[in-house]
């Protein structure tokens, strides 16, 4: 089933300056797709578009069939639902003078989700792997991993189909990244993921689709393996090539 | 030989707080060394130690001969003798190093017309403005003239990058410190300018301290590493030695997160 499917889509800020140029992609219910681009690449623009915080110049963008209007709010309400984000900087993303709990179960209140919240609010942070007694502290008594963690426990409280990660694990250190990669790995088993990032190895571990972005333009997309494998736009060559490796391991040596 | 840097028991506090621990490395000239570690680890601030550029807050401890040159407890008069002389540093965020309100030409005269003072040069306008074109083409910016002219905010961030680099560059130290010196930088650029930096430390013969978070890009530019952690040397080696057959768990842990990413690029996952 196709989730989302953005068919020609033109997004310019003017006239002038375009930075989308007739992107068309589709997420597939179930398959983790990666958005990957250097900066000025689109990726977040396109990230805005999905989340409804900005409308296309051009083409249609449709969810579960039915056309993405951020103007409706019968619309916006069950897509709210049915899709959250992650944001990058833990820092910035969660409110100081909330509670862990308050912060987690704001979806569930804004979105008027009936049942029992604190036990949304327990199996959010059982599956993000925080304590259960973390609810009652607030966010600056965590480190940046954790509250990463609490970040998708409120992304996947109110059970959403799909979630859209914006460098959801570019500000972490290398080992904390690889405990959220994974723990967005386990995610992806039960629900959507669109991860934007501009780190190939992340998508490369985490997504089953790739997308490349250059310029506002798509170069290359479809399964990760076969593109990292075979790439055939010179600008996916260029990417691959210009990722550093460890050293002794693997292929391609680090230093050349 | 005596070492270019040498760095014995360096202990940072700030109030009762340790943020660097009898931290000793020493770097002779022309070497190469990383100092890996992730955030608070103390990496930037045994940078700043190095160059006696750290905060008034931190009491440092400890030893730092740079050239010959006590760094701890010395004023900042004598440390102006050895900053541009014998250490220059390029930082993260070539945004911020640069002085906004001033032409690209002017910023990267300043460091030289100091250099060629020291060398007791007393050359023309003229001159200097030539030179700091040679050093815009050196580090392989296009245009140098349309460079010279520009303002910081006119030109890319990898361009800055160059900048920071010719700039630390004119002053010919005998040690360049890069702290993260393509962290901010897209992954194309970052490749350009570590080949860059790579292929100018080698050819003007300078000793390199190079600081960051990133496995392979230390990698890629140095010979030896020292691990840190919460202001302590975990683990110290040639990089192949670290990261092929790490010691230290901590180490380990780096290691493998880093081999991760590397073989879900290479398909052996």
């Amino acid at each position: 089933m196709t989730l989302i499917d953005m068919r020609d889509v033109s997004f310019g800020y003017s006239r002038q300056r375009k930075v989308l140029h007739g992107v068309s992609l589709s997420v597939r219910q179930g398959v983790s797709v990666g958005l990957v681009g250097e900066s000025g690449s689109g990726k977040t623009t396109i990230l805005r578009l999905l989340l409804g915080l900005a409308r296309p110049t051009g083409g249609s963008i449709t969810f579960d069939g039915s056309s993405l209007d951020p103007s409706s709010r019968t619309f916006m309400r069950d897509y709210r639902r049915s899709v959250q984000a992650v944001f990058q900087d833990p820092y910035s993303s969660l409110d100081p003078r909330q509670k862990v709990h308050d912060i987690i179960s704001e979806p569930l209140q804004s979105l008027r989700i009936p049942g029992s919240h604190p036990d949304a609010v327990a199996a959010a942070l059982d599956a993000v792997g925080l304590p259960a007694d973390a609810i009652n502290r607030y966010p600056h008594e965590f480190s940046g991993g954790q509250r990463q963690r609490i970040a998708i426990a409120r992304a996947i409280v109110a059970r959403p189909q799909l979630v859209l990660a914006d460098e959801a694990v570019s500000a972490l250190d290398l080992s904390t990244r690889i405990r959220i990669v994974d723990l967005f790995k386990r995610l992806a088993q039960s629900m959507t993921l669109v991860f934007v990032s501009h780190d190939l190895g992340v998508v490369a571990s985490l997504c089953e689709e790739i997308i490349i972005l250059e310029r506002g333009h798509i170069v290359e997309s479809g399964r990760t393996r076969a593109i990292l494998d075979n790439p055939q736009h010179p600008y996916t060559q260029k990417l691959l090539q210009s990722v550093p490796r460890m050293p002794g391991q693997g292929r391609t040596r680090g230093k050349q | 030989m005596t070492a270019l840097l040498t760095v014995d028991g360096l202990t940072l506090r700030t109030g009762d707080q340790a943020l660097v621990s009898d931290l000793s490395f020493s770097l002779g000239a022309g070497e190469r060394m990383g100092l890996i570690g992730e955030s608070g680890s103390g990496k930037s601030l045994t940078a700043m130690a190095v160059t006696g550029l750290l905060p008034k807050s931190i009491r440092p401890g400890g030893s730092v001969v740079l050239d010959g040159q006590q760094v701890i407890d010395t004023s900042d008069r004598a440390l102006n003798r050895l900053r541009g002389s014998s250490v220059a540093v390029v930082f993260q965020e070539p945004l911020t190093a640069l002085d906004p309100l001033m032409k690209i030409g002017r910023q990267v005269a300043g460091p030289l017309a100091r250099r060629l003072a020291r060398e007791g040069k007393s050359p023309a306008g003229r001159d200097v403005e030539r030179e700091v074109l040679q050093f815009l083409d050196h580090v392989a910016l296009p245009q140098p003239e349309r460079i010279a002219n520009s303002y910081p905010h006119e030109i890319s961030g990898g361009q800055r990058q160059r900048v920071a680099i010719a700039m630390a560059l004119a002053c010919r130290p005998k040690l360049l410190i890069a702290d993260e010196p393509t962290t901010a930088l897209d992954v194309t650029t970052q490749a350009e300018i570590l080949k860059l930096l790579d292929s100018l430390v080698r050819e003007l013969d300078m000793a390199l301290l190079f600081i960051s978070h990133d496995l392979p890009v230390v990698a890629t530019v140095v010979d030896r590493v020292l691990v840190l952690r919460n202001g302590r040397a975990v683990e110290e080696g040639p990089v192949k030695t670290v990261f092929n057959q790490p010691r230290h768990d901590y180490t380990k842990t780096l290691v493998t997160a880093a081999r991760t990413f590397d073989n879900a690029l290479e398909g052996t996952a």
